[in-house]
Parts: structure tokens; C-alpha cells; sequence
């Protein structure tokens, strides 16, 4: 019987599966991901892709905010940049998927660079509304630019494709997303146990500490940045296919607010986290939706509607009061005591 | 025995086939099943849930009347919260899982936008009496109707009225408009009226969607000698820039699109809003006068409740007509509904009547839009109701 996981090497320590019951549980992980939309029906497959593309942009997040300790309410924004940059690439000048998820990724790193560079003398509350004032911005380009945005007007997106393949079915689609989402949770595992992972670890902990130690903190923070913008830029370009259509509006500071939430709520600088706090947010509204829907007949009345805004709220306040360590901080205590079983420690 | 059962297996599929080609999605022997998307939470919820309880008014009393060729009406509810991407997703669950057969509510221009492309990929029908913007009709989709002038054609016409019933021909005009295309439309009607009578064009005011504050406008527009100014703002601008009119004691005359047509525009301007008026396709909720609004106000006074009833408003009415338009072609259709039968009734409509809700309505074949005729309308805002004052003007 396993009584615990000791690492005895260096490579031991940073490997990805610390053990084979993790590698186990991987698999079947992906195996379950991949039978899945023979199971599910087209509605539970579209909401499904939404909440893999928002755990795309979210890991992104957790990077920035949740590893390197950087708070961003600018998410927003670069998701309206990948956004748009798909939407305009595709609708307007007919590139192919295969080229405008890389080029949205990029577009919104670019950004994201600019943004970093207040991060190196900002902090806390003051970098959280520099980066709040770049989502606003953001929305002013777009409505200015009307001549390459199309303004508030929106812009409809194709159908998506790749390779020739029409993926315009939520079921052949969610087989593309699931493989974007794959990449990024191994991008977000691989650069966290790698040295710029450290570095990002270290700048949270105590950036003056960090620089201390022969951290480069400013190339470090602007790292963290474009690594984060590109993963909500390509999330934003997964959105405007998966919805076919983009404008302002799509791209509200409340995603902002909705992200970090989502990362508090999993765990704050775990990529597990990420994922499982965009399911518990996106997943709550959902489960929030039927019950009431259910209770309260077809329309409900208007205090049932406010009901639930009040429920999800509060279940949010309560997260953020009572378990800082999110859902993964609930998981590593229960585990311990299963493991650590009949011993407290 | 093989030639019976070969007999029976073919009666049996026949049978199912003529079945299965006869039953539209959200139609059974005893029901039809209607969909409505609309904003019921959030700042825009004051649209959706006047649209919405609207349509549970017309539900209630399409049922009370026996239903549509017998087949009771359900409508299906979702709250998109004003979000394109969560409209969507409503559209998506409402043909999933509640099979509905057609849309009777589509919430905001973008958010339906965002839906026109399953919306035209399933066929459905599809009525937008809430936002009109041209890309809805323009190239027109098969199955999706819209019903309301543009906010062009809307100020247009209001601009009619206040030349030609007002005589403000000699006035210095003034636009303040919002950097969107909502705010682009009521320039363009503006602009319109200014071509068309040879208006002098004073100053045009381009504001940011959002700004709270209209001072350095309104300096400019007292600076200018305004003396009429349209706004191109949507809710809570017309009420800033009334009051900022009054604060700088301007004697202006205000005209606003249908948005300015709502209780909570007059109770935020306070005495600034008394006067104004709003160009609009739909009646005041007090003209109990037109008898579509008479009948609407005793039936939601029938199924409605208190707290409901302060819900009401424009959106209210015109919610109850389209769902009169729809009711008009479902029952033509008679017990055979299909989509393309409701559709093809749609298409047929000539100078329909809504009882004085909308005026007359049109479409065609490829005509999918219905720019119903316009009125002004003037606030009053001491008792928080507003009067019809120019006669339907029909749109250019």
C-alpha cells in the first residue's frame, strides 16, 4: 500500500505525474473527454466548449494572477483582441483557422506586452485598475476603428474549419477545443515546473526577494503577461467561432471580474484549479438555471430572477470568505485525511 | 403469414413517415411550443421583462380563447442577460431540449445577431419586434421577420413632426449621438430631417457609449444658441441631457427615439422631463384610447400582478402585437403547422391590423422588414405618462 509520495531525484520533483496513480487517473481522464460527446446532447456539447474555451483564457489568467501574483481585470480586453483579430482575419480577409488561432494568440500577446510594461512599477489595486482601464480602452479602439472592426456593428465569423473539415456541428468542434485546451494544461504544467515557472513563483512570493536572488524580475513579469495574453487571445478567437459572431458587447468587464473569480474559486496558481472553478462558476449559473427553471414554472416571477443573481453571488462571497484555497484547497485537505487515515497528519 | 406481416411493416412505416413528415419541431396533437429570448436580469431587463410578461399575457389569453386550431400555446423563457454569446447558447437549448417551433422574442440587436445564423441554418421562424437595425433584414434571412422602423426612419419621421406640426423650421438643431451604430441611426434620420427641410445644422455631438456626464456638450450646445436637439442617446442620456439643458437654463426642444419612451427616462430627468418628445411605433400604455392598448391593459390587468404591472412598458406593447402577428399566421396555418406554412402566411401579410399597436404590416417576398408607420409622442411627466400628439406618420 502507498503511504506517500516521496521524491527522491531533482527530475522526480519537477516530472509531471508524480506518481502512476495520477497517470491513471490522466487517462481516463482523456479517454472520458473523448467518448464524451457521443454521450452528451448538442446543448450540454455547446455549454461544455463554452466552458473549455473559458478554461483556456482562465489558465491563462492563472499564470498571471494566480502564479506570478500579478493582478489582472484585463482579460476582457484581450479576449475582444483575439476576438476581433479572428473575426476580422477570417470574415474580411478569408485565413483559414489554422492560421488566425495562432495570429489571435499573438496579436493579444503583443498587447499584452504593452500592458506588462506599467506592471513593472505597479502593484496590487494599482495594477488591477491599469488593467481594467486597458479592457475600456480596448472597447473605444474597437468602436473608433470602425473601418477595420466594423464598429458596434459587430462582425459575423465563418463557419469554422480546418484542413478542409467543416467543423460547423458544437460536437466536431468540441474535439478542436478539447485539443487547444490540452495544449494549454500542459503549456500552463510545463512552464510552471520549468525555471521561468520558479521565477513566476518567486516574483509572487516577494518580487524584491526574487530580484534578490538573480530573478529578472521586470523580463520575468513580462513574460508572465504575454504568456497569459496568448492564452486569452486564442481563447478569445475559439469564442468568436464558437459563437459566430463578435462585438463590444461579447467582451464586458464583468468576464474580468468572472475570471478572477473562477481562479480564486479552483485555487488560486493551480492549473487544476483553473479548470475546475471555471466548471463550478460557468456550471453553478447552468445548475441555478434548471433549478429555478424547475421550481418556478416556465417565466418565474421577477424575485425568482433576482433570486438566483443573489444565490450565485453569495456563493461566490462565501468561496472567497471561507475557503481562500478554493476547490483544490478542499481536495488536498480531503485527500490528506483519506491518505493520512487514522492519523490527523 | 409473410405477405401479412410484409403488409403490416409497410402500412406501419408509411403510416410513421406520414407522421414524422406532418410534425414540425415544438408542434404535438395538443400544443405548440414558442420560445422568447429576452434580457431578465441586468440594467436591460427593463426591456425584457416588460417583452416577457407581455408575451405570458398573450400566452394566458391565446389559451383562455381555446389555443391556436386547439393546440394550447407554451412559451419557453431564457434569460440571455443581454450577453450575444449567452443568447446563443439560449437558442441552442431552447431547439435542444425544449423543441420549440418558433421565436417570439430575440432580445437586442447584437444579440440577435448572434443568433441569425442558427436561426437561419434551422429554419425558424422568427419574429425581432424588440431592436431593428438593417443588417437583421438586409440581406433578408428566409424565416426571420422584423417588425418597427429603424431608429433612421424613426427620428425621420419625428423630425417631420416638429417642422411641419411645430413649425420649428427657422430653429438652430443639434444632434448628440453616441459613438456606436445605434447613435449612427439617429444621426442618420437626423441628418434626413436637416437635408429635407433645410434645417440649420448647428452642432453635432458625438459622445462615448457609457458617458455619464454632458456638461462640456451642453455648454457647447448653449454656447451654439441651440434651441431644438435630438438625442441619440439610449436610456439614462436622455434624462442627463435634459437635465443639463435645465441646469444651463436652455428653452430647447427635445426630440428622443422610441428609447426615450419609458417612465424611468422621465422619473431620472425629474421636472426636466416634462415636454420632451419621443418618436415611437407603439402607443403610449395609457392610450387606452387605441383599442389594441385597451384590450392589452384589461387583459394584463387579468393575468398579471401588481408588482408585474409597474413592469410594463412600451416593450410591453409592442411584444403583444407581434405575438398577434404570429398568432394570425399559426391559425392560418390551420391544424397542418409547419415552419414553411408559417413562414408563407408571414410572407403573405398585407396591411395586417394590430388594433392600433403597430400600424399596418407588410412583407413580401424577400421583404422581411415591416417599417411600420410612426408617432410622436410628449411626456408628462408630473403623472408619469406620455400623450400621443402627431398622427401615424409613415416612414421614408
Amino acid at each position: 500500500m502507498r503511504t506517500g509520495v516521496f521524491e527522491e531525484s531533482y527530475s522526480e520533483l519537477i516530472s509531471l505525474y508524480r506518481n502512476p496513480t495520477q497517470t491513471y487517473w490522466t487517462v481516463a481522464l482523456v479517454l472520458a473527454a473523448l467518448v464524451a460527446p457521443l454521450l452528451l446532447t448538442n446543448h450540454l456539447t455547446s455549454l461544455v466548449n463554452g466552458m473549455m474555451i473559458a478554461a483556456v483564457g482562465v489558465i491563462g489568467l492563472n499564470l498571471l494572477t494566480g502564479t506570478t501574483g500579478l493582478i489582472s481585470f484585463g482579460q476582457a480586453g484581450f479576449l475582444a483582441v483575439g476576438g476581433y483579430t479572428a473575426a476580422v482575419l477570417s470574415a474580411d480577409y478569408g485565413m483559414p483557422l489554422w492560421l488566425c488561432l495562432p495570429a489571435s494568440g499573438l496579436m493579444a500577446a503583443a498587447f499584452g506586452l504593452i500592458v506588462g510594461i506599467p506592471s513593472l512599477r505597479l502593484k496590487g489595486l494599482y495594477l488591477a485598475i491599469t488593467t481594467m482601464a486597458f479592457t475600456i480602452i480596448i472597447t473605444h479602439i474597437i468602436l473608433s476603428a470602425e473601418s477595420i472592426t466594423h464598429g458596434s456593428s459587430g462582425i459575423s465569423t465563418p463557419k469554422p474549419a480546418i484542413f478542409g473539415v467543416e467543423l460547423a456541428t458544437d460536437k466536431s468542434f468540441y474535439y478542436l477545443i478539447l485539443a487547444i485546451l490540452t495544449l494549454a494544461i500542459l503549456g500552463s504544467a510545463n512552464i510552471k515546473r520549468s525555471r521561468i515557472g520558479r521565477a513566476f513563483l518567486a516574483i509572487r512570493e516577494q518580487d524584491i526577494a526574487a530580484r534578490v536572488m538573480g530573478v529578472p524580475v521586470a523580463r520575468y513579469k513580462l513574460y508572465a503577461f504575454v504568456v497569459s495574453s496568448f492564452y486569452v487571445g486564442v481563447a478569445g478567437a475559439l469564442m468568436a467561432y464558437h459563437i459566430r459572431f463578435v462585438n463590444v458587447d461579447s467582451f464586458s468587464l464583468v468576464i474580468s471580474i468572472e475570471a478572477v473569480s473562477m481562479i480564486i474559486v479552483g485555487g488560486l496558481g493551480s492549473t487544476a484549479g483553473a479548470v475546475i472553478g471555471v466548471v463550478f462558476v460557468l456550471g453553478l449559473a447552468e445548475v441555478l438555471n434548471y433549478v429555478i427553471g424547475s421550481m418556478g414554472g416556465t417565466l418565474g416571477s421577477v424575485s425568482v430572477l433576482e433570486l438566483k443573481g443573489f444565490i450565485y453571488g453569495l456563493t461566490i462571497v462565501l468561496f472567497l470568505r471561507f475557503e481562500p484555497e478554493g476547490l483544490m484547497g478542499i481536495y488536498r485537505e480531503y485527500k490528506n485525511r483519506w491518505v493520512n487515515w487514522p492519523f490527523r497528519y | 403469414m409473410n405477405w401479412f406481416l410484409k403488409g403490416t411493416l409497410t402500412a406501419t412505416l408509411l403510416t410513421m413517415g406520414g407522421v414524422g413528415a406532418m410534425a414540425a419541431p415544438g408542434v404535438t396533437e395538443d400544443k405548440i411550443v414558442l420560445g422568447a429570448v429576452d434580457p431578465l436580469t441586468g440594467p436591460p431587463s427593463l426591456l425584457g421583462k416588460a417583452h416577457s410578461l407581455a408575451l405570458k399575457v398573450w400566452q394566458e389569453d391565446v389559451n383562455a380563447r381555446g389555443g391556436i386550431n386547439g393546440r394550447k400555446v407554451e412559451i419557453v423563457f431564457e434569460d440571455d442577460g443581454y450577453v450575444p454569446a449567452r443568447s446563443l447558447q439560449s437558442l441552442k437549448k431552447m431547439v435542444e431540449v425544449d423543441d420549440i417551433f418558433a421565436l417570439i422574442g430575440t432580445s437586442g440587436s447584437s444579440q440577435l445577431a448572434a443568433m441569425m445564423p442558427l436561426i437561419d441554418e434551422l429554419g425558424i421562424p422568427a419574429l425581432n419586434n424588440m431592436a431593428v437595425n438593417s443588417h437583421h433584414f438586409n440581406p433578408p434571412l428566409e424565416t426571420l421577420f422584423v417588425v418597427g422602423p429603424t431608429y433612421c426612419q424613426e427620428i425621420a419621421a419625428g423630425m417631420t413632426y416638429l417642422v411641419e406640426e411645430l413649425g420649428l423650421k427657422d430653429e438652430k438643431y443639434a444632434i448628440a449621438f453616441q459613438d456606436d451604430e445605434f447613435g449612427d441611426d439617429v444621426r442618420c434620420g437626423y441628418l434626413a430631417g436637416v437635408e429635407k427641410y433645410g434645417l440649420d445644422n448647428v452642432l453635432e455631438l458625438e459622445f462615448k457609449r457609457g458617458q455619464k456626464d454632458f456638461s462640456a456638450e451642453m455648454l457647447k450646445a448653449r454656447a451654439a444658441g441651440v434651441t431644438v436637439l435630438v438625442s441619440g442617446g439610449v436610456v439614462a442620456e436622455h434624462s442627463t441631457l435634459l437635465k443639463e439643458a435645465a441646469k444651463n437654463r436652455m428653452d430647447i426642444t427635445f426630440l428622443g427615439a422610441h428609447s426615450a419612451h419609458l417612465t424611468p427616462v422621465q422619473a431620472l430627468a425629474g421636472s426636466a422631463g416634462d415636454g420632451y418628445y419621443a418618436a415611437d411605433y407603439v402607443p403610449a400604455l395609457n392610450s387606452l384610447e387605441v383599442p389594441g392598448v385597451a384590450r392589452f391593459m384589461d387583459l394584463a390587468n387579468k393575468y398579471l400582478s401588481e408588482s408585474e404591472m409597474d413592469s410594463l412598458n412600451r416593450y410591453a406593447l409592442a411584444g403583444y402585437a407581434g405575438a398577434m402577428i404570429f398568432e394570425h399566421a399559426m391559425t392560418e396555418c390551420g391544424k397542418d403547422l409547419t415552419r414553411a406554412c408559417v413562414v408563407k402566411k408571414m410572407e403573405g401579410l398585407d396591411g395586417f391590423e394590430t388594433d392600433g399597436l403597430f400600424g399596418p404590416v407588410t412583407y413580401g417576398d424577400g421583404v422581411r422588414h415591416a417599417p411600420t408607420a410612426v408617432m410622436v409622442l410628449q411626456s408628462n411627466a408630473e403623472d408619469k405618462t406620455f400623450s400621443i400628439v402627431s398622427e401615424r406618420m409613415e416612414v421614408e
